[in-house]
């Protein structure tokens, strides 16, 4: 009998643990006096400089949005998850956030967002995509996407190439859906605008020493080198070792992430694309330096920002957020701290600008 | 460009680190006989400190690296004194030491992650610009230093093992343990200073590589598959043999990927260990020992 008691105490405890846990999260999450908004974001991993930008962005509108009043009466609630720019992760983190009933989710990073892009197409919950460069909406019906595409920043690379005079590029990517989608991109546009593709290697995650398959390219004599990486730093090292040529060019994320003021002369001489506050002495940059006056992932957080304002005016046109996807097209233009976005269906992207990195700045190209 | 040399360079420069760790690993495997994974987590502690007190405290450069290496071989030496020195006196199996090996990897890799992030790091020793050029390839003074190092370190390490008393009563351990105990040989000792040395040699390679490429908190595991596969290569429980194998490995690594997309690189090198598993899996250098069933 004494044997029977320590286990039965033991099994009586976890049925008394999970019944609680049962009631706790079965209990419907009153929405009478808040917008719920989950957010999966990066906060840690290698993505992590991006989310934190990201998630001060909207922290930020948050915080003004609920100041004055919230939207139609309520406060904006956001439940914050770390997706770790991994899809596994990304998924268990979609699944915690589904079981607290949000009204919207917030996904940003491409690898976790296309993994939860499948899932999320039997939910009710609208998913807004951002930080994305793979193409998520043709998988879910019920998504809209605030971001530039990959076709956007290769166009806007493109056209600092053609103003370099470029006629042959040799591409260095990352292998992961977001590698991908701005490799092609850039393939797709370089053919349109007439330049040579003379190289395109792919690189994994782990991957520490690229100076093989910068050899490789580097050997072809292409006019220029476009890096497509989360964080390019390691890659343009090591391509200065090969000298000043090919000239280097990469993709949004060292202007949007900061990562050009973290590592000056790495960076120094490359040429890469920003978006309207990154532009010096644009009205947009002085409008973020007076919100932001800390923050050096302006980008990022800039799109942050100006997401939960184009979620707020959606909301006010219509509260119900189960209509959020059709009540976004209907927006028919936003606009935000980076300008005035025009909606095209379920996407709304933005304009970016081809800059060089001189001296510790931002110059246009233009 | 020289395509070819500068394969041929960038296979010697990644040969000569993977030997380093490929060494250190040897060293503690033929003298412990059991795969010591965490010896991963050790090249990856060094480079991390290395970081911390040359870039973030700004201590002066030889200092940093005597600092970082000190703390490589007291991790060593302490994770064979409160890990697998109680497993020894259990009786544990090799099995049971690798199981505990891996544990080890993860948990310090965890908490390098902990402390530092998983933010890349890079250590800022040297101007970013165009590396020397030698008959068409490119070599920066670094990796010139990187070969020197690694060379003037492995030779050392063959004179200590060869010419110094505990060299010889290490090689004595590894050949026969019993034996070497009977003669009056601390195998408890030769324990501990295998892995204090074999951790120094890891700590060196760390440092190296962090200051060459970059520092993330899974670079030892990733170097540790590389020296492990060197060594297996090489001739598993054979110090020069698994030196040349890493050498080995990280030129067919580099030639490898040279028609093929670089995305191959890890590929290569598993297909390789494979072959040498299948066909000689005693290794280049490693004997076959009679009455082994497992070595034909």
């Amino acid at each position: 009998m004494n044997k029977m008691i320590l286990p039965g105490i033991i099994i009586s405890i976890i049925v008394i643990i999970a019944v609680i846990a049962v009631v706790l999260f079965s209990q419907p999450v009153s929405h009478e006096n808040t917008y719920k908004i989950g957010v999966l974001a990066a906060l840690t991993g290698s993505g992590s400089f991006i989310g934190e930008g990201y998630v001060a962005g909207l922290t930020q509108a948050q915080n003004e949005i609920n100041s004055k009043g919230g939207v139609n009466g309520k406060n904006i609630d956001l439940i914050i998850e770390d997706n770790q720019n991994l899809a596994s992760v990304g998924v268990t983190s979609f699944q915690s956030l589904v079981v607290r009933n949000p009204d919207l989710i917030i996904s940003t990073m491409s690898s976790p967002t296309v993994a939860i892009a499948h899932i999320a197409k039997d939910i009710s919950i609208p998913i807004f995509v951002s930080v994305v460069f793979a193409d998520v909406l043709p998988t879910n019906q019920n998504s809209v996407s605030f971001f530039p595409t990959a076709v956007d920043d290769a166009k806007s690379s493109i056209e600092g190439m053609k103003k370099n005079g470029v006629k042959s590029v040799g591409i260095i990517f990352l292998n992961t859906e977001y590698g991908k989608a701005s490799a092609d991109a850039l393939v797709s546009e370089a053919k349109t605008a007439g330049i040579e593709i003379v190289g395109n290697e792919a690189f994994d995650g782990v991957a520490n020493d690229f100076q093989t398959p910068l050899a490789k390219i580097i050997a072809k004599k292409p006019d220029a080198l476009y890096v497509a990486a989360i964080n390019a730093t390691p890659i343009i090292k090591e391509a200065k070792l090969f000298g000043p040529k090919p000239p280097i060019f990469t993709n949004l994320i060292p202007v949007f992430g900061g990562l050009i003021y973290s590592d000056k002369n790495t960076f120094e001489g490359v040429r890469l694309n920003a978006s309207a506050v990154s532009v010096p002495g644009s009205t947009e940059q002085s409008l973020f330096a007076n919100k932001f006056p800390q923050i050096t992932a302006a980008g990022y957080a800039s799109i942050g920002y100006d997401n939960l304002y184009s979620i707020k005016a959606v909301l006010e046109k219509n509260s119900d957020p189960h209509s959020f996807v059709q009540a976004f097209q209907n927006l028919r233009s936003f606009s935000g701290i980076n300008g005035t976005y025009q909606i095209n269906s379920r996407h709304i992207s933005m304009n970016l600008y081809p800059v060089v990195f001189e001296n510790g700045q931002i110059k246009s190209e233009d | 460009m020289s395509l070819f040399l500068q394969l041929l360079i960038n296979g010697f420069i990644a040969g000569a680190i993977y030997s380093l760790v490929a060494a250190g690993f040897s060293l503690i495997y033929s003298t412990n006989k059991f795969v010591h994974f965490a010896h991963g987590a050790t090249v990856a502690f060094s480079a991390y400190m290395f970081y911390a007190i040359f870039s973030l405290w700004h201590v002066e450069l030889w200092v940093s690296v005597l600092i970082s290496l000190g703390l490589g071989a007291l991790l060593g030496y302490a994770m064979n004194f409160f890990v697998y020195s109680r497993l020894r006196q259990q009786k544990a199996s090799a099995l049971i030491q690798l199981v505990a090996s891996v544990a080890l990897l993860i948990l310090i890799e965890s908490l390098i992650l902990l402390f530092f992030g998983a933010d890349v790091k890079s250590i800022d020793l040297i101007k970013v610009e165009k590396g020397l050029e030698f008959f068409g390839a490119i070599i920066t003074p670094l990796q010139v230093l990187i070969i020197i190092v690694a060379v003037v370190l492995l030779g050392l390490l063959n004179f200590f093992m060869k010419h110094t008393k505990i060299g010889k009563a290490m090689r004595a351990v590894s050949d026969n343990k019993d034996a070497a105990e009977i003669v009056g040989i601390s195998a408890k000792k030769i324990f501990a200073w295998s892995f204090v040395i074999g951790s120094l040699i890891a700590g060196v390679a760390g440092i190296l590589v962090g200051l060459e490429q970059n520092l993330e908190p899974m670079m030892g595991t990733n170097l540790m598959i590389k020296g492990f596969t060197g060594a297996v290569i090489g001739g598993v429980g054979s110090v020069p043999g698994a030196i040349l194998g890493a050498f080995f490995l990280g030129i067919a690594e580099n030639f490898g990927v040279w028609f093929l997309p670089s995305g191959y690189k890890d590929a290569i090198a598993f297909v390789i260990l494979f072959v040498f598993l299948l066909f000689r899996p005693q290794g280049i250098l490693g004997i076959k020992k009679q009455g082994d069933r497992d070595l034909k």
